[in-house]
């Protein structure tokens, strides 16, 4: 379980079992040890899954995309915490 | 020369504006309000949804909005999910086609939406289909047994009855990660009835593989593009085509190097003159496809005497599955053809409710004479059509 209430903290990477594909502006992410729950991706959830390669931590991404949107940085961090806890529901992320 | 026209059914204003919008001949801006609700319903009757939703956003972003719009992202999610779970059962049964050392070229829907579409989503696939030598079918059978494939349904005696014959060309299974995928390994790559040609014409598309994507082998584009035209035109006959079958061509047309000189070649010897001919015309009479100028005349000059037009032609129009059956009676024994004239003639039950919709309180011996008195009409077109293509062909 990965402890996003401290934020600065390495967060973990892509579960290699997850398979993307676009559909559009969407992204579809599947994870083929759990074929029933598809995650559907909007731009914003996207451009969060592309920036979890192992490299940045919550407040970092939080920072990039507040930048990226022109949005304010607290409220930001509180999606991509959730955002974070939902692809850990699928099992996307590699603890 | 035969001359022909452009069917009405692509004729109709909708269809057209829908082709063009694709193509970019047409603005999607220009089209009035009004008119979206009937283009969204013919988009999605051909297979075109989530394309059209593509080409709008990108070209005018600002009319995709609404419930109106609702449906085509649910197509292409679902497009985009089916399209993950076809790949993956894809990669399963190449690799263990691979690792028993039988050859396989990936057809239609996976090869076209890797290569050619903006994204694979955007081709809407039912199936995969899957090409294999004929001498490897029954092992290419057992492998995908193996990986926990079943037949659709059991044989029915026409299948069992054409077995061994020019018209058996493939196993319908359904399986893969999902247990609801269809894979249909062809072991013959189109249906063309018994024609006299003897050409070995699988052994030439397997020369003409294009192994570049990993675990996806699929055709080169001029085989690829030889091969969509035969089996819109030939292989269920053109009457039945949707138009995202032509989009399949103009999209090869517009997004891979074609040698036009091999095609022309190449569709001469496969004695497929007349179906690239007509499936080309179509298309750019559609989607305003580029075609170099001289392609449609070299086909018509170079056709060998021996090309069976007449059967092509027959398929295009009203009448073509009398046709097929036709051509189905000739391969069968003179028992099973009564037998196949019976099931024409008096069809089972369960086949009556879906093909006439009938409802539980309808009678379905009601609908019999219906059937028949238009089977006679059926009939009557065909031998006029027949007639008058044959008149032409004399010409």
């Amino acid at each position: 379980m990965i402890n996003y209430a401290h934020p600065d903290i390495m967060i973990a990477t892509k579960n290699p079992a997850i398979v993307t594909r676009e559909a559009i502006d969407e992204l579809v992410l599947v994870n083929l040890e759990k074929i029933d729950s598809p995650l559907f991706l909007n731009e914003v959830g996207a451009r969060v899954w592309s920036l979890l390669d192992g490299q940045y931590n919550v407040s970092t991404i939080s920072a990039i995309i507040a930048a990226e949107y022109d949005a304010d940085i607290s409220a930001v961090q509180a999606d991509v915490i959730e955002f974070l806890g939902r692809l850990e529901l699928m099992g996307a992320l590699m603890s | 020369m035969v001359a022909y026209r452009i069917p009405k059914r692509y004729q109709e204003p909708e269809l057209r504006l829908l082709a063009a919008i694709l193509s970019g001949a047409q603005h999607p801006q220009q089209v009035p309000d009004e008119q979206w609700l009937r283009l969204l319903s013919v988009a999605h009757q051909h297979n075109l949804l989530s394309m059209l939703l593509w080409v709008v956003k990108r070209d005018a972003p600002e009319l995709v909005v609404g419930e109106l719009w609702e449906a085509a992202f649910t197509s292409v999610r679902k497009n985009a999910l089916r399209h993950i779970w076809l790949e993956q059962t894809q990669r399963q049964v190449n690799r263990a086609f691979n690792e028993a050392g039988i050859a396989a070229i990936w057809l239609k829907g996976i090869a076209l939406a890797v290569t050619v579409f903006p994204q694979p989503a955007l081709r809407p696939m039912a199936d995969l289909d899957v090409l294999v030598p004929y001498a490897d079918r029954e092992a290419a059978l057992k492998i995908a047994e193996s990986l926990g494939f079943e037949f659709d349904a059991p044989p029915s005696f026409v299948e069992t009855a054409l077995k061994d014959t020019k018209q058996d060309y493939h196993y319908r299974l359904t399986g893969g990660i999902t247990g609801d995928i269809y894979l249909e390994i062809h072991y013959r790559l189109i249906n063309e009835g018994e024609t006299p040609h003897t050409f070995d014409k699988e052994g030439w598309f397997f020369s003409q593989v294009d192994t570049s994507i990993e675990n996806l082998p699929i055709l080169k584009p001029d085989a690829l593009l030889l091969h969509l035209c035969a089996h819109i035109v030939v292989h269920h006959g053109e009457e039945t085509a949707v138009l995202s079958q032509f989009h399949d061509v103009h999209r090869v047309l517009t997004n891979a190097a074609i040698d036009w000189a091999f095609l022309v070649e190449w569709a001469v010897n496969l004695h497929w003159s007349y179906i690239v001919e007509y499936a080309l015309t179509i298309t750019e009479s559609l989607f305003h496809s580029p075609i170099p100028a001289g392609v449609l005349d070299q086909l018509r000059a170079r056709r060998l005497p021996d090309e069976n037009i007449l059967r092509i032609l027959t398929l295009q129009g009203r009448g073509a599955n009398l046709e097929f059956a036709l051509g189905l009676m000739r391969a069968l024994s003179l028992v099973d053809q009564f037998r196949l004239l019976r099931q024409f003639i008096f069809p089972p039950r369960a086949y009556m409710l879906k093909r006439y919709s009938i409802t539980s309180d309808h009678r379905v011996w009601m609908y019999y004479p219906r059937r028949w008195f238009s089977q006679v009409l059926v009939v009557g077109g065909w031998l006029r059509q027949r007639a008058t293509w044959q008149r032409g062909l004399r010409k």
